[in-house]
């Protein structure tokens, strides 16, 4: 059922411009961007090449990187949710037998084949750049910490969930672009301002980025930065666990609305 | 043998709305609506527009929740029977980006069709020619017999079809109904919801008319929409003949029309047993004149 429910979400995006756009650009610019660190030494942090392009770094500095492109599949439900509404065709689909459940399966199914590719190809990038930079053939050093991998995985399927709640509220894909990232940038910021602090590295975004932490964390507190990151563990639990209740509340929300 | 009997009822009972009350904010778009519709009738929602037809269908095709009352098709309440039906509902919903055929592969992945049947429906519909355009380059009248060709995948033993010919020109009316009264004839049950009386009356076994979301009307369209026939009457004494038709059981209503009486007749009465009457009871008439309701006149009154 679940792989029939993902062969109809393919086909209604694969003609569709943005998405080919939007993942281009993805492919595009992540291995440039990471490329470029290179050449950045000007931002005050001592740079070793090997370090930062070499095994086992890579993993740790190339999903860092790749955690801010999160937003692009973000940018790209909210597109895909937002013309289901406009197009009225989540209203076609119930017709045509999809319950309101079905409709939250298909873009839960689309967001983890889009962040199972994503994440392949930060794979192969990653790949890249290691052997490029790679002294010996080592094996061992190559899976050393390569579980960072499938901690992207699910760090960008918990930014789509996020994406998807806010669409499926929202309706509108501009002002849901904008909401997304106000959200990131802002709002959850603001939030956390008046939580106490026990609890305010619980808050949703929080815990999605603590799952790849900050890779110059040993410089920062060298240099006499404190910084608060969650246990890898309760990162895991709390990401899990908020992308769990995106997905239900979009359940939900469609669930008592008129199509 | 009683048991079985139940049985076949239920069996044969394609959908039934019960007690269904729907409000958008403050306008109460279906009020306590119930009706049944029976295996292999043709069944028309007759109302003006705005009466809550899309909404009836609408919450029986599960994309609008009622605020009160329930459905079943089929006799099952639970969800998940709308893949048995073929619905149009308003407006033609595709994915512009996509063309025709692309389309309807969607809809059929989602049926549970297969693909292939994407082709025969787009033949009937007559979009064969232009299955590789673009939903977004469609003019409305072919969007229109798209939304038709969907509806028909799977060929499904039921279809609802709201306002089927709008937007379509008068041949491809004429082919939207032709396509209808075939599809019935050949065993279908088919729910037709339209504004227009002549394409229920054309069309349709069986008809409910609705106006501001109650029933106003139902039963076999020869008893809701036969051309009811009624009496114009012009005397001297015009109190007397109001007085004797007041109390007759020959007449069902009078209105005064001008300042002759318009009335009609109970059933099985007719117009030369009235004027016998009159003579009988010493009225003259001066004007005396039978004439049928046309079919508009009727609905306006219907849902006046």
């Amino acid at each position: 059922m679940m792989w029939n429910i993902l062969k109809v979400e393919i086909k209604k995006i694969l003609p569709y411009r943005p998405v080919w756009i939007f993942l281009g650009l993805y492919v595009l610019l992540l291995p440039l961007i990471f490329g470029f660190f290179k050449n950045s030494t000007s931002n005050g942090l001592p740079l070793d090449v090997s370090k930062v392009y070499g095994f086992p770094g890579v993993w740790t500095y190339l999903t860092y990187l790749g955690s801010y492109f999160h937003v692009l599949p973000g940018f790209l439900i909210i597109m895909i949710v937002s013309n289901e509404y406009s197009y009225r065709t989540f209203r076609q689909n119930v017709i045509d037998g999809y319950s309101r459940f079905e409709l939250v399966l298909g873009k839960m199914s689309l967001m983890v084949l889009l962040s199972l590719l994503l994440s392949f190809y930060l794979l192969l990038v990653g790949l890249f750049y290691g052997v490029a930079n790679m002294q010996e053939m080592n094996l061992s050093i190559i899976s050393e910490k390569i579980y960072y991998i499938p901690l992207f995985a699910l760090q960008g399927f918990a930014y789509m969930t996020l994406a998807l709640i806010i669409s499926v509220l929202v309706k509108r894909s501009a002002l849901s672009i904008i909401l997304f990232l106000v959200y990131i940038l802002i709002i959850e910021k603001f939030i956390q301002s008046f939580l106490p602090e026990s609890i305010q590295l619980y808050t949703p975004e929080n815990t999605f980025s603590d799952l790849i932490g900050f890779p110059w964390k040993g410089i920062a507190m060298m240099m006499g930065v404190e910084m608060k990151e969650l246990a890898l563990s309760l990162a895991i639990g709390f990401t899990v666990a908020y992308s769990a209740l995106f997905l239900g509340l979009s359940y939900l929300t469609l669930k008592q609305r008129d199509l | 043998m009683a048991i079985n009997r139940l049985n076949n009822l239920t069996l044969n009972q394609i959908l039934s709305l019960n007690n269904i009350s729907k409000s958008f904010r403050k306008l109460k778009a279906l009020d306590n609506l119930s009706l049944t519709v029976e295996e292999g009738s043709v069944y028309g929602i007759l109302g003006p527009n705005g009466s809550g037809k899309t909404t009836a269908l609408g919450i029986a095709l599960g994309v609008i929740n009622a605020d009160s009352g329930s459905y079943s098709w089929f006799g099952r309440t639970e969800d998940g029977q709308r893949k048995r039906i073929g619905a149009l509902l308003e407006t033609p919903n595709f994915y512009p980006y996509l063309s025709a055929l692309q389309n309807l592969k969607i809809s059929a992945a989602i049926k549970g069709v297969k693909e292939e049947d994407a082709h025969r429906v787009l033949e009937i519909v007559k979009l064969s020619e232009r299955k590789n355009s673009k939903f977004s380059t469609y003019s409305l009248g072919m969007k229109q017999r798209l939304a038709i060709a969907a509806a028909l995948l799977g060929n499904p033993e039921v279809l609802v079809l709201d306002e089927p010919t709008n937007g379509l020109d008068p041949q491809g009316i004429a082919e939207v109904r032709e396509l209808i009264i075939n599809l019935g004839q050949s065993g279908k049950t088919i729910l037709l919801a339209s504004h227009i009386i002549e394409e229920v009356e054309k069309v349709c076994s069986h008809v409910v008319v609705i106006k501001k979301g109650q029933k106003l009307a139902e039963g076999e369209i020869s008893d809701v929409l036969h051309e009811e026939e009624y009496i114009i009457l012009d005397t001297e004494d015009k109190e007397k003949l109001h007085g004797f038709l007041s109390n007759s059981s020959y007449v069902k209503n009078i209105l005064k029309e001008k300042d002759r009486l318009k009335i009609s007749l109970s059933n099985g009465y007719n117009a030369y047993e009235l004027n016998k009457q009159l003579v009988k009871e010493g009225i003259v008439v001066s004007h005396l004149e039978t004439k049928k309701k046309s079919l508009e006149t009727k609905f306006l009154e219907l849902t006046k």
